[in-house]
């Protein structure tokens, strides 16, 4: 019975792949692809203001919008944004420190990340930015999903806090074609459950999973990293991608893979104008 | 009746994969196993690859260390049928997913 539906479904798949229009070849432009995205939601949920994305699932349940102000009476990353702020100050054993590695000293940059490096043609994530500056002095690179990298990117991004996000996709081939990559991604279904990112976070945005909210993929990187209940500790962005891959039963990529950076810049520049809100606290 | 039809569509269906690896034995199973590895390279290099998958191919490969050669058939070509439909899919998108884009 396995085997059988195992073969329709090959079938379906084989089956809509011949009947994929030709829309493949349509020119990359994030601009026009910002103001779409946008103005999708916008005019989906049209009681919900641009800049409230931000706060997630909590445009679409009052229940979980109450719990989360009391909680947010004493939130639950104060301590990884204390911790993040104690290792971002420390020196290096060579003297130097993280502040060195950034312009502005690190404070009020991070909506700014992902940015394009024209040196290496890749996407770099603050994370990866990071663990750079680690590696330029002579450190181990930290886990990105959580811990340490965690505490410090609360810390960064609490600088930024109310900055609007401000990704840029220069003119340049290479980024062009990352911030394709992460489109790509974004929309592709994948996984043995034959879910998109968009499935959950565009098409069923607002509704329930279960217990759960579905969040919009608008406004979703503004909150990162965060605190989740469900984990009990604070996460990335890239934690929730691997999160998401393995929900779909899909094996989830290398936390510094391309595929995540380059979905990382994709998902950000859709976010371009909104404050940055992380850290953040998520069910 | 309808177990019947299913039973027959099934035999139809993988008589040739079946006859194609053979009845159980270490160089079968073997064999089977190193078609799954190969698939599941695919999947892998086209960023597609299914957990169960893996679970199916880990299980192949237990079960081969064991000597149930049987079992370990089974579970190499469950991984292979798995990993092409991971591979499938994966082509597919590479077209469909221009249709969910927001326009």
């Amino acid at each position: 019975m396995r085997l059988i539906i195992m073969a329709l479904m090959g079938a379906s798949f084989a089956l809509f792949g011949s009947l994929a229009s030709a829309r493949a070849a349509t020119p990359i432009n994030p601009q026009a692809d910002m103001k779409a995205f946008q103005g999708y939601f916008l005019k989906r949920f049209p009681k919900v203001p641009l800049a409230a994305y931000v706060n997630g699932p909590y445009n679409f349940s009052k229940s979980e919008a109450d719990q989360w102000k009391q909680i947010m009476e004493f939130p639950p990353y104060q301590f990884a944004l204390d911790t993040g702020k104690s290792v971002f100050n420390t020196k290096f054993p060579n003297g130097k420190d993280y502040a060195s590695c950034f312009p502005n000293g690190g404070v009020g940059i991070a909506q700014n990340y992902p940015m394009f490096d024209p040196k290496t043609g890749r996407v770099v994530t603050l994370g990866i930015a990071i663990n750079r500056c680690r590696v330029a002095n002579g450190l181990k690179k930290l886990k990105l999903t959580t811990g340490p990298m965690a505490d410090i990117l609360a810390y960064m991004t609490s600088t930024s806090d109310g900055k609007p996000i401000n990704v840029v996709v220069p003119n340049n081939p290479k980024a062009l074609a990352a911030y394709r990559a992460g489109k790509e991604y974004f929309y592709s279904r994948r996984g043995q459950l034959n879910f998109s990112c968009a499935s959950c976070h565009v098409q069923e945005a607002g509704m329930h999973l279960r217990g759960n909210v579905l969040a919009p993929a608008l406004g979703m990187t503004a909150a990162f990293p965060l605190y989740r209940s469900k984990w009990g500790n604070m996460g990335t962005l890239v934690r929730r991608f691997i999160g998401c891959n393995k929900k779909v039963h899909s094996v989830p990529a290398k936390p510094d893979s391309a595929a995540y950076r380059d979905l990382a810049y994709f998902l950000t520049y859709m976010n371009n104008g909104l404050p940055v809100s992380g850290p953040g606290a998520r069910p | 009746m309808r177990k019947t039809a299913m039973m027959a569509v099934a035999a139809i269906m993988f008589a040739p994969l079946m006859a194609q690896a053979g009845g159980p034995s270490k160089a079968n199973s073997a064999k089977a196993i190193a078609s799954a590895a190969a698939r599941i390279k695919i999947a892998a290099g086209m960023n597609d690859q299914w957990l169960a998958t893996l679970a199916a191919f880990k299980a192949a490969n237990a079960a081969q260390a064991k000597g149930d050669f049987a079992l370990a058939q089974s579970k190499a070509m469950t991984a292979a049928t798995l990993a092409n439909l991971s591979i499938q899919q994966a082509s597919a998108q590479k077209k469909l997913w221009v249709n969910e884009v927001i326009k």
